[in-house]
């Protein structure tokens, strides 16, 4: 009875809950102080396990990426002119203490961009596309989940996600995610990195009105002089839909890790198809052709 | 400020490769023969069934075991084995993968009939019944592959256009070559010339396929991954070893001998490399 009731368990069909309102994260770079508090929160809601602890020498990251048992991911990368470049000399007042005006006038000689990634919850989820047992799926609030329970491990989603995010747990055999706290928002609770964000970095809501709060901050950023302020995946592209998880960068996406022009690859299904039939086709046409021409 | 700098913390390669070993290799392997096997069986069937029948029997005995074989990679092969019956959940036509599944189940029930039919009541006619039935899931099965790996966001696999293409074409030269390696065990002498010629002209057309693939605009990447030493290795022998011998010993080939027998062994064995140098490309590109 048992193992008739686990083989025909993945097969019941619930009716699906009611949409509710859909959510998303806003991730703020320029506020972002890499404390890393979103990393902690996540791993301890969600008691996902250590990754070891490896210093990778690359900046503060020793975390390295995202993956099955890491869903928030602080990433570093360090801007300045060369590694060898010496900092100007602080101004000394003549009463021998720090010059905070001359300080602050001073050009900027470099910085850090950092930025806490995470799953993009993409409204038109490859991943969810690709997946064949059904496991992934748009939950009540708009969000990519993965069912852990009906999940096999086959990779396809890995293969499928252009950002890199999903991968397969070498502890259960099941692909894992970032669930944008599904269980915390059901409790009308904010997911648990956005409730530690100290900073307000990264901000959930109602996925409506996060795109007009990160317009409003491109546009203040602008009039301050921040220039190369811009968002991240809140628009469609032509070969991409918008982000449910968006961010506001100040330089390439490349260099927070992220593809410049994502593509998601179902774009190119039919035409691949096509091709695959025109080569059955031509297969088939060469063993007639010998069969029906060849004399024994 | 726009970024000229010294330092980027940054990986490589955004897109992770997925857990896709060996087994793999095994599964695209398998199915591409038990496939290429019955397409090739019945297509004589269609148009030579006189002198083709005898062969074609022993022909049809081999879909099945070979499908059986490529079930258990597909079912090793999953992070959780035990799972495997929900890839029967759903029935999606925008996975490749999920239309896969189907395919494969619905060709290894009518390999099996045809295993029964050609043990039990073997005849002409119902050769070539089985043959109509299966031959459209076989050849979904033969090419299926190729757009589940080129349809993922991959840089290699993703840029492979015509993948599902060549994998149709090489399985079908798979199955020719197998047939050839069972008339020369059988020393079915008069079916040998036209499985010599079916088997050379779709190692061309595999050829030229591979070729396209591999020149034409914009540039893939995918001759760049042979800057990995493995690999490169790998895309030599299969086209030195499965290509282009191979054409050789058929062109060499009069009476049936043991030339055919090197000849479709040869084609196997550079399937079943071709296949493994396409598995490991993401890996190779991580680690390269």
């Amino acid at each position: 009875m048992g193992i008739l009731s686990d083989l025909l368990y993945p097969f019941r069909r619930p009716a699906p809950p009611a949409p509710r309102t859909a959510t998303g994260f806003f991730t703020d770079t320029t506020l972002c102080i890499g404390c890393k508090a979103c990393e902690v929160a996540c791993k301890q809601w969600n008691q996902l396990p250590s990754d070891g602890f490896t210093f990778t020498g690359d900046s503060y990251d020793n975390t390295g990426t995202l993956s099955a048992t890491t869903w928030r991911h602080v990433t570093f990368a360090e801007q300045f002119p060369s590694s060898d470049a010496q900092p100007p000399e602080p101004s000394i007042t003549p009463s021998g203490s720090l010059d905070i005006q001359a300080l602050l006038a001073q050009a900027q000689s470099g910085r850090w961009l950092m930025m806490s990634d995470v799953c993009k919850h993409c409204s038109t989820a490859p991943c969810e596309i690709a997946c064949p047992t059904g496991a992934l799926i748009v939950n009540e609030f708009a969000n990519v989940y993965l069912q852990n329970d009906i999940c096999n491990g086959c990779g396809y989603c890995v293969a499928a996600c252009p950002f890199g995010v999903i991968t397969r747990s070498e502890i259960d055999g099941h692909a894992h995610k970032c669930t944008l706290c599904f269980d915390r928002q059901r409790d009308d609770m904010i997911p648990a990195c956005a409730k530690a964000c100290p900073t307000g970095s990264i901000q959930f809501g109602s996925i409506e009105e996060l795109r007009e709060r990160a317009r409003k901050r491109v546009e203040e950023l602008m009039a301050r002089g921040v220039t190369d302020a811009y968002l991240y995946g809140d628009a469609p592209s032509a070969s991409y839909s918008t982000l449910g998880a968006f961010f506001l960068l100040l330089d390439d996406p490349s260099r927070y890790g992220l593809p410049g022009n994502p593509a998601r690859p179902q774009l190119s299904l039919a035409a691949d198809w096509l091709r695959t039939a025109v080569g059955a086709i031509i297969s088939v046409a060469i063993v007639l052709a010998v069969l029906l021409t060849h004399a024994v | 400020m726009q970024s000229d700098d010294a330092s980027q913390i940054l990986p490589r390669q955004i897109t992770k490769a997925p857990p896709w070993h060996e087994l793999v290799t095994a599964d695209l392997f398998f199915s591409s023969l038990g496939a290429g096997t019955f397409i090739v069986a019945a297509l004589c069937m269609f148009t030579r069934a006189g002198l083709f029948t005898p062969l074609v029997r022993v022909t049809l005995l081999v879909p099945f075991p070979i499908m059986m074989a490529d079930l258990v990679c597909l079912v090793l092969d999953l992070g959780d084995p035990l799972r495997f019956h929900h890839m029967m959940r759903v029935v999606k036509p925008r996975s490749p993968m999920s239309v896969g599944v189907w395919a494969i189940s619905l060709f290894t029930v009518i390999a099996f009939a045809a295993l029964i039919v050609a043990i039990f009541a073997p005849s002409e006619t119902a050769f070539i019944v089985l043959g109509a039935i299966g031959i459209g899931p076989a050849l979904l099965v033969s090419g299926y592959k190729g757009v589940l790996f080129s349809v993922t966001a991959e840089p290699t696999w993703s840029t492979m256009r015509w993948l599902g293409a060549t994998f149709s074409v090489s399985a079908i030269s798979m199955g020719a070559a197998l047939m050839l390696l069972l008339a020369y065990a059988m020393n079915a002498a008069p079916a040998a010339p036209i499985l010599r010629a079916v088997v050379l002209w779709l190692l061309l057309a595999t050829a030229i396929l591979i070729a396209f693939e591999a020149f034409a605009e914009p540039r893939r990447r995918s001759v760049g991954v042979a800057s990995d030493y493995r690999q490169s290795a790998v895309l030599v022998t299969y086209v030195g070893a499965g290509i282009v011998t191979p054409i050789v010993l058929v062109l060499l080939s009069g009476e049936l001998s043991v030339l055919d027998l090197a000849a479709g062994l040869l084609v196997l064995f550079g399937a079943a490399l071709a296949r493994d140098y396409l598995v490991r490309i993401p890996r190779a590109q991580l680690s390269g």
